[in-house]
């Protein structure tokens, strides 16, 4: 296979190129109330070339090697057309030539459980929410991923690597008159399929919640001191920050690449910031990325000021800083873009307590309900919060949506808790057309910020 | 014609739907070339009936080379599967052109790199000073679908886009605009992007209003968040779960009589044109809300089947989050378009002594979009004594479309594409802001 890849690259003028060739397989089981909706097993497979000449780039995806050649010779012959209206000519950071094979081999694998046992596990589950006072309609579903994937670049690496994980993610219903609420589940196995077994009880205690929040009043439109949980905490660093910190998001954008200079002051002392690949049984954990580099751990923010940044070799460049080891795309029939691994704030001193104790009138968050970014401008969903009144936990709201803009938010972070819990399932969304990167993980403790705009009605 | 005898002989009946896909795109970000990108891919779906059960399957690649993995895999999905309540569709349709391919390969790289150069030259008399990202594209699709109920439909369409957009100095948020069309561009779209250089300027400086009530004009752009919370109001699949805040409302005035809501896949210059559903049954013009009222309810073939109702062409694999072969068959609106009115842009912020102009909206699916909610960060203008007077900054609108849409509203007299769908600029009177 090595050999049929760099056939493709066997194209005239090339400074430099790639082949990344994929064969994936994806199990999805899904239940919505009773029904299974999709109960499938598949495979695909394609490739992606990336061809560099004359300081210009060319990529292109293929899902036919019988194609791929002529179609890479035709773009081939529009990178040199373009050249002429290329003004900064593309450089890539010199890196090492690495041969290794890396494959991934859990003690409980997911590909080992027969497609019977995971119905039946997942149906266990939709069954025992579906007969909870006041649940009105459920969705579970199983996914699970398995990645295999080949890389030979013109300099002579040759990688073989995977990655494999699994999850079952699910939205439970529940009304009461008018209102109707959701909860999201989410039980992640990255790789170890025995992560999913058992959680009967953790199941019960997220409906618990939900039929508390039809209950729950609307929250207040207002400024607020809040506090975050570690699953909405991180959300908000992985989302307001970390994709800034990804250097194809500003590297033609002058005034973010001014803002986010490394060496500013941009958080409190008590901020630091990592994103690490190394974490094995995290979601974002690998350990050559899909440009053929190494992953590495690269601490972003340290005690509040900008330290490191994600790279590819082309912004490493451009950039004059280290490589990281980012690159990632999400499936065979995608270019790989820069990507957060197992991104986290690090644990602080202050008991969750403490944090509490410093509010007078404000709000605790909790959970994610998604989240969207526009440059520094963030807006993010809480599942569900509860009013804080001098110190203490009161009712429970609904219907949240935090947003403010990074730079004065991160200000206004001023305790940390010391209790860093990461998320159970990946999930980033980047890129046009969308990648969907399930290999993405997120953590951190409990933060309390000083003041969150918040949109009720 | 072998994978058709091999259908019909495993199975008691079966869906294969072939799409193949190319593109070519050039992009340029702060005035420089970045990448050209092309794919050539096809995908393919095979569902079937086997023993009464239904089971799914999809691969990548020639469907010589991928079926006997694709068919194995359906035929084990069946073996799980839910009962089958449908028939495959028996329905013909020949709408594929030579022409439409024809038009995707005879626009070259060299002709759409000298249309940048010409776009790029136009902006920098107009606006030297903006960071500058544009996007040129050509798409091109076909899809074919076979069923062994003898259904047999073929269609493929050719689209152009060009997107230019620039962040705004000192904010987070950016302003864009988007043209797309069946042919290539024979002109820049020159009193557009003028308009769009005038925007961008009005948006240097930052000027929010207080807290409160306010009117808000909706840019196209803006839109989808109606749409979208629309369809999940009249998809047949919501109302038969009873999840809809719909149900039970034909014939109701859900909104402003000045608001009527179209579904047309058939419109000829649209990006979304199609003549027939992921199922194979045909599309068709349909009035989703007429003058406030709703007037009907979208199906796919299972909820209709569930419903004793017929299927509405509407069963498309598409969700929120995107769309693709894997994403199961859900009722959707293809192409909706909200019906113009006769007020322009330029009277509706005229005639605003305070409120806001939105421009784009972020995190709109962290709402409870199903019931209608919205609870989202407005980027855009604050209007004032009819001007433009600044971007907004850490603004955001709340309400729900079934209470804030009934009332007061003015609809723009142009059609522009949205994310998806076409919309005409929207005013609506009364909603409620979180702002200084």
């Amino acid at each position: 296979m090595f050999a049929k890849m760099k056939g493709l690259l066997e194209v005239e003028g090339l400074n430099y190129g790639d082949v990344r060739y994929e064969k994936n397989d994806f199990v999805t089981i899904s239940y919505e109330n009773q029904e299974l909706k999709k109960l499938s097993s598949n495979q695909r497979e394609g490739g992606h070339v990336r061809i560099y000449q004359q300081g210009c780039k060319g990529v292109s995806s293929f899902t036919d090697f019988n194609e791929a050649k002529k179609d890479i010779i035709e773009l081939s012959s529009a990178n040199q057309k373009a050249s002429k209206f290329k003004e900064h000519k593309i450089k890539l950071k010199d890196t090492e030539v690495y041969k290794d094979k890396v494959l991934v081999e859990p003690d409980h694998d997911p590909r080992k459980v027969s497609l019977r046992e995971k119905k039946e596990l997942l149906e266990s589950y939709n069954n025992l929410a579906l007969k909870q006072d006041k649940v009105i309609k459920t969705e579970f579903s199983y996914q699970e991923i398995y990645s295999r994937k080949k890389f030979v670049n013109l300099a002579g690496t040759e990688l073989e690597y995977d990655l494999l994980g699994c999850y079952i993610g699910g939205r439970v219903y529940a009304k009461k008159d008018d209102v109707i609420q959701s909860k999201r589940i989410a039980f992640g196995a990255y790789p170890e399929f025995s992560n999913l077994l058992d959680r009967e009880e953790d199941l019960l205690k997220e409906i618990e919640i939900l039929q508390q929040l039809v209950e729950a009043r609307p929250i207040s439109a207002g400024s607020y001191p809040v506090i975050l949980n570690p699953d909405l905490s991180s959300v908000f660093i992985h989302e307001a920050f970390g994709h800034l910190s990804e250097a194809d998001g500003i590297e033609n954008n002058p005034e973010f690449r001014e803002k986010l200079e490394l060496g500013s002051k941009i958080g409190p002392d008590i901020l630091t910031v990592i994103d690490d690949p190394g974490l094995k049984g995290k979601p974002g954990y690998y350990q050559y990325d899909d440009e053929g580099q190494r992953a590495r751990k690269t601490e972003l923010i340290k005690d509040g000021y900008l330290n490191g940044r994600l790279h590819s070799r082309e912004t490493a460049a451009k950039f004059g800083e280290e490589l990281s080891g980012n690159m990632k795309a999400v499936d065979c029939h995608f270019t790989p873009i820069i990507r957060m691994s197992n991104i986290f704030i690090a644990p602080g001193e202050a008991k969750p307590e403490k944090l509490f104790a410093t509010v007078d009138d404000g709000y605790y968050l909790v959970n994610s309900r998604g989240g969207q970014t526009t440059g520094d401008q963030f807006t993010f969903g809480a599942e569900y919060g509860y009013k804080i009144e001098k110190g203490e936990k009161k009712e429970m709201v609904r219907d949240i949506n935090i947003s403010g803009e990074l730079f004065a938010t991160l200000k206004r972070i001023d305790l940390i808790a010391d209790d860093l819990e990461f998320s159970e399932i990946g999930g980033c969304g980047k890129g046009s057309p969308m990648q969907l990167n399930r290999f993405s993980g997120k953590g951190a403790p409990h933060v309390k910020i000083s003041q969150v705009n918040i949109g009720g009605v | 014609m072998k994978i058709k005898e091999e259908l019909k002989n495993n199975f008691d009946q079966a869906e294969l739907l072939q799409v193949k896909e190319e593109n070519f795109k050039i992009s340029l970000e702060n005035w420089d070339l970045q990448d050209l990108e092309q794919n050539n891919l096809q995908k393919n779906s095979l569902r079937v009936i086997n023993n009464g059960k239904l089971g799914s399957n999809t691969s990548f690649g020639d469907i010589k080379e991928s079926y006997h993995g694709l068919l194995a895999g359906a035929e084990k999905s069946a073996e799980f599967g839910d009962e089958a309540i449908i028939d495959f569709s028996d329905k013909k349709c020949q709408a594929f052109k030579a022409e439409e391919k024809n038009n995707y390969q005879q626009v070259s790289a060299a002709e759409m790199l000298d249309f940048i150069e010409e776009l790029k030259q136009h902006m920098e008399d107009i606006a030297s000073d903006l960071t500058l990202f544009i996007n040129l594209e050509k798409e091109y699709l076909e899809q074919d679908i076979y069923t062994t109920s003898q259904g047999e439909l073929a269609d493929n369409k050719t689209n152009f886009s060009l997107s230019v957009f620039a962040p705004i100095p000192g904010g987070g948020s950016g302003l864009g605009r988007a043209f797309i069309q069946p042919e290539f561009f024979s002109e820049l779209p020159e009193e557009e992007l003028e308009l769009f250089a005038r925007d961008h300027k009005k948006s240097r400086e930052v000027s929010c209003p207080r807290t409160g009530k306010y009117p808000v004009i909706f840019t196209p752009r803006a839109l989808y968040f109606f749409s979208v919370s629309l369809v999940e109001g009249i998809s047949g699949a919501n109302i038969y779960q009873e999840t809809s805040p719909l149900i039970d409302r034909l014939g109701e005035k859900i909104f402003s009589d000045k608001l009527s809501v179209l579904e047309n896949p058939l419109m000829e210059e649209a990006n979304g044109r199609r003549k027939f559903d992921d199922e194979g049954i045909p599309t068709q013009k349909q009035l989703i809300i007429d003058e406030g009222k709703l007037n009907s309810y979208i199906y796919d073939l299972e909820h209709a089947a569930k419903l004793d109702k017929t299927s509405t062409g509407n069963g498309v694999k598409r969700t929120l989050f995107g769309s693709g072969i894997d994403t199961p068959v859900r009722p959707a609106l293809i192409n909706p378009v909200i019906k113009p009115g006769t007020s322009s842009r330029q009277q509706m912020i005229e005639n605003l002594e305070e409120g806001i102009m939105v421009e784009n909206i972020i995190g709109f699916h962290s709402s409870n979009y199903e019931q209608g909610h919205f609870s989202v960060q407005a980027q855009g203008f604050h209007v004032r004594k009819g001007e433009l007077v600044g971007r907004l900054e850490d603004v955001m609108i709340a309400g729900n479309i079934y209470q804030d849409f009934k009332e007061g509203v003015e609809v723009g007299e142009k059609l522009y594409p949205g994310y998806f769908g076409y919309y005409p600029y929207l005013l609506v009177e009364d909603i409620q802001i979180t702002g200084e």
